[in-house]
């Protein structure tokens, strides 16, 4: 395929059928400190995952289908084409990722969207969380965005306020907010891939730079994993990780109220780890805010499987 | 500002000489409509605390020729605190929204938010 490729041609290489919705399982890659840092920032980059040779067929596949006029198409049957099936959304450091934080058997995607933005674009988007996002310390799917080309500064990437995921607004309140302090860009080699809780807050930037790259535009496709399993500590467990000195307050955590986000990525790590109802607040100096704790010794609260000596798993 | 002084200085003077005449005042009367009708600006600012001093992290501003972003040429703040917003000639009309920090467990939009307009 090249970039005269039509969408005929993309016909020819489709399965009868897509992958939508179907479950699947792999090793996860992620560790207790990978786990705990993204339920803290609420986002996580896995830059150029995805090999070259996919990534220019991903952007031939939209280049045919998409009409340059239109922005944000869904080119979903492109899980027909068993190299995107297997080269993005299977991409096995993308999806040992997902499979650490939504167990086994996850699901495929039964959308995908494509974030196709002209080249240049003066304006920004708005900040805003996406449509259907309710505030929980459950991880029940998650926000996937991939990269298919190099998106430079300037090409308006995405831009993602980090640990927002517990900061409560809804869109249309949030659509007069301009600059926003330690905001973190996406922009990335082709063939990244990031994660995301789907409610975090995030725009586009805008874009200075007129067409550029094989597509002349800023793709950026968008799709969800879901869980099917309860939640379990299966991922990579670092026996030295230490829960008591882990920091749980984000960069961010200005924004908030002294420490709240702390016990809120907190109690989305314990529910991760199945034991979300050991999770305590108590108040005062309890965990996990109390992280300057010296010589082995557990915070006050913090839940008996995660205390230093504890045999549970 | 300085051009509607400078107007009517120029009329004063005008006046304690004697040379003082109808168009002069119906300029000045031009100046002063045109100044009232000048469109309302707005500026956001969200701060860590309600202290006017806090440190900003947020801003926006809606008036003509200005990056709604509330950003300089540098990509920085166009103001560094809320005080040198109100030395720039913009007024608080709006303090933060207390109702919202009252709830103990959750935290609402972006910091604590001054509305100004000029």
């Amino acid at each position: 395929m090249n970039s005269s490729s039509s969408a005929n041609d993309f016909e020819a290489t489709a399965a009868p059928t897509a992958p939508y919705g179907q479950t699947f399982d792999c090793q996860p890659s992620l560790t207790d400190r990978q786990v705990a840092d993204f339920c803290r920032e609420g986002y996580l980059i896995l830059p150029s995952v995805v090999p070259d040779d996919i990534n220019q067929m991903v952007v031939d596949y939209l280049d045919s289908v998409d009409d340059p006029v239109r922005q944000g198409t869904e080119p979903t049957p492109i899980m027909k084409q068993p190299w995107f099936v297997e080269g993005v959304l299977k991409n096995p450091q993308a999806v040992g990722a997902v499979r650490s934080l939504l167990g086994r058997n996850i699901t495929l995607p039964v959308i995908i969207s494509n974030h196709r933005g002209s080249l240049p674009n003066h304006s920004s988007g708005g900040w805003h969380r996406d449509g259907g996002t309710i505030y929980t310390h459950r991880l029940d799917y998650l926000q996937v965005f991939y990269y298919p080309e190099q998106c430079t500064p300037e090409m308006g990437p995405t831009e993602v306020l980090p640990g927002s995921h517990f900061l409560r607004a809804k869109a249309n309140m949030m659509a007069h907010y301009g600059k926003i302090d330690r905001t973190v860009s996406t922009a990335a080699p082709a063939g990244s891939i990031f994660l995301t809780v789907y409610g975090i807050w995030h725009r586009r930037t805008r874009a200075t730079v007129g067409p550029t790259g094989r597509s002349k535009f800023r793709n950026l496709l968008k799709y969800n994993y879901w869980r099917t399993t309860e939640p379990t500590r299966d991922w990579i467990i670092d026996p030295q990780f230490d829960f008591n000195s882990f920091h749980f307050i984000t960069s961010t955590g200005v924004y908030f109220e002294q420490f709240q986000n702390a016990f809120d990525a907190a109690h989305l790590f314990c529910w991760l780890c199945g034991i979300g109802d050991q999770f305590q607040r108590l108040g005062g100096q309890c965990w996990p805010i109390t992280s300057t704790v010296r010589d082995g010794t557990n915070q006050m609260g913090i839940p008996p499987a995660l205390r230093t000596g504890s045999t549970e798993d | 500002m300085a051009t509607l002084h400078h107007q009517i200085n120029d009329c004063i003077e005008k006046l304690k000489s004697g040379q003082l005449v109808e168009d002069d005042l119906r300029a000045l009367l031009t100046s002063v409509d045109q100044r009232h009708r000048r469109k309302q600006s707005l500026l956001y600012i969200q701060t860590s605390s309600t202290r006017p001093e806090g440190e900003v992290v947020g801003m926006s501003i809606f008036e003509d020729g200005k990056d709604p972003d509330g950003i300089d040429t540098d990509g920085n703040f166009l103001y560094q605190t809320l005080e040198q917003a109100m030395d720039d000639g913009w007024r608080i009309i709006k303090f933060p929204e207390m109702v919202l920090a009252m709830d103990e467990q959750h935290n609402y939009g972006l910091g604590y938010e001054f509305i100004l307009e000029r």
